[in-house]
């Protein structure tokens, strides 16, 4: 087994004490082969549940867990801001120091906001969704009309008129609404295509793909890590990217010995996506985590400032 | 351990949510046992309490990679809890202090202190407690390799460094002593085989 399988190193690494050849190594082959992977996890598994218990019990003050609540407010706040980004909304999520911060020194309710309210199902940007908003009214979109009373012949009275101006009206909304899915349709795939066709020039040949995940994805984010084994350069592609203001840019970050490090800006293009190449001075190989910020677009600080809308471990 | 509370799955659930009743319950449930690790690690309070809540922290940032068929949520939280702090080692440069026998008696009061809920404390002592067996039954060797990894996030070269060992030595210890760990926690039911 160990012939194939490096599992002779897979508690070193799941430790990461492992020296750089063996380690590059281990990386190399999990990312190739799902057995070695399930087994690192699982040794990974066992070590954090032996020796994370093997250590004298100890509790925080009550104070930390009234911090963390208020920084858990603060964050699901400003996320909440993002979702019908502006200006002003981008910049909140990017300052949450200028976040109003919730009185918890003041004994007031954490989370007396809903912590993360119910928000529109994720799409891709410039996929409109077909907003059908309870108003009460007769919606504006295909629905079975009511039964049209019936007039005598040659009746052409007032009710006639107006249930044929109600059919009317519904067959335009149909023929909107089935363009709006044709569309939505056309664009999912024109995406597709467009993705296919970046793996093809930069990535020929075998290529793992990590899904970058955050709290960004439930504002329609979504997006991947694309890499070579063994390589050392890399492609962060993103979907459903909101437009910033010109004064926040959104920022690709490598986690590597740690320590963060910029890996370049992605700027949305008209549709939503955004990407950014990892060249190779990035050694993403070496990298343990890719994550994406939004940081001030005339001065990038040395580490992330703001909170990570998404991230994926490497 | 849960009897009558949410299940570990349905907390993450909620968490993926956004309920902040269900990080509330996520801290309530595991905040003393990554806040042990982080103390046990970074050997002061202060910035053990930033550890903690950067654990949470991330693990709601993060909660769709969790995958429970990789592996338990406590674990899992761990595993960032650990990772948090080996950086805060490198970073600092120094390596951590273990907390000396005035320490482990303030530890164990405020432990007792805030022992709120009798199940779970019920659970976790008995956690550590075959925790202790299963590494008890490591030659001393072995379990000396696999601490100053663990905890003190040394590399296998720094630890044969540390220990005046070849490193072929470390390494072999370190693989006999994974295998041997995973051995008899899988005995125990504490992990699967």
């Amino acid at each position: 087994m160990s012939e194939h399988h490096c599992v002779e190193l897979l508690g070193g690494y799941a430790l990461g004490s492992l020296e750089e050849a063996d380690h590059e190594r281990v990386v190399s082959h999990v990312r190739i082969c799902a057995w070695c992977r399930t087994e690192a996890e699982q040794i990974a598994d066992c070590l954090h549940g032996a020796f994370g218990y093997h250590v004298p019990p100890a509790m925080p003050g009550s104070h930390v867990r009234d911090r963390l609540l208020a920084r858990l407010a603060e964050e699901a706040a400003a996320l909440d801001a993002m979702a019908v980004p502006s200006d002003a909304t981008i910049a909140a999520v990017a300052t949450p120091a200028e976040v109003s911060t919730p009185a918890h020194d003041q004994g007031s309710p954490l989370f007396a906001a809903p912590f993360a309210p119910s928000r529109p199902e994720p799409r891709l940007a410039g996929a409109a969704p077909v907003e059908r908003p309870d108003t009460g009214r007769t919606p504006p979109w295909p629905h079975v009309p009511s039964p049209v009373p019936v007039h005598g012949p040659g009746s052409r009275g007032p009710r006639t008129v107006r249930a044929r101006w109600l059919a009317s009206i519904s067959l335009l909304a149909a023929v909107l609404v089935l363009g709006l899915g044709v569309g939505l349709v056309n664009m999912h795939r024109q995406l597709d295509n467009q993705r296919a066709h970046l793996l093809g020039d930069a990535f020929t040949g075998a290529h793992a793909a990590m899904v970058l995940a955050g709290p960004a994805v439930k504002h329609g984010m979504s997006g991947e890590v694309i890499m070579r084994p063994g390589e050392s350069t890399g492609l962060v592609i993103v979907a459903g990217v909101p437009k910033s203001s010109g004064k926040m840019t959104y920022t690709c970050w490598l986690h590597q010995s740690g320590h963060w490090m910029p890996g370049g800006s992605l700027r949305p293009d008209a549709s939503g996506i955004a990407m950014v190449v990892l060249g190779k001075s990035m050694n993403v190989h070496k990298a343990d985590e890719v994550a994406i910020t939004m940081e001030p677009a005339n001065r990038t600080p040395s580490v992330p400032s703001t909170p990570m809308l998404l991230s994926a471990s490497l | 351990m849960q009897d009558g509370e949410a299940s570990d799955e349905r907390i993450m659930e909620g968490v993926r949510r956004g309920d902040s009743q269900a990080i509330a319950t996520l801290y309530d449930r595991y905040g003393g046992v990554i806040f042990s690790l982080g103390l046990r690690m970074l050997g002061d309070r202060e910035a053990t309490e930033e550890l903690v809540q950067e654990v949470f922290l991330r693990a709601w940032r993060q909660a769709a990679t969790y995958q429970p068929n990789l592996g338990r949520l406590s674990t899992w939280l761990l595993g960032i809890a650990r990772n948090l702090a080996v950086d805060e080692l490198r970073r600092r440069g120094a390596r951590p202090r273990r907390a000396d026998g005035e320490g482990d008696e303030l530890l164990a009061r405020i432990a007792s202190a805030n022992e709120d809920d009798p199940a779970e404390q019920l659970s976790i002592t008995t956690r550590r407690q075959e925790v202790a067996r299963a590494l008890a039954v490591l030659p001393q060797a072995q379990r000396q390799v696999m601490e100053l990894a663990y905890y003190s996030g040394l590399t296998q070269s720094e630890i044969a460094a540390r220990l005046g060992d070849p490193l072929g030595t470390v390494k072999t210890r370190m693989r006999l002593a994974t295998q041997k760990l995973r051995d008899l926690l899988h005995e125990m039911g504490q992990v699967p085989g």
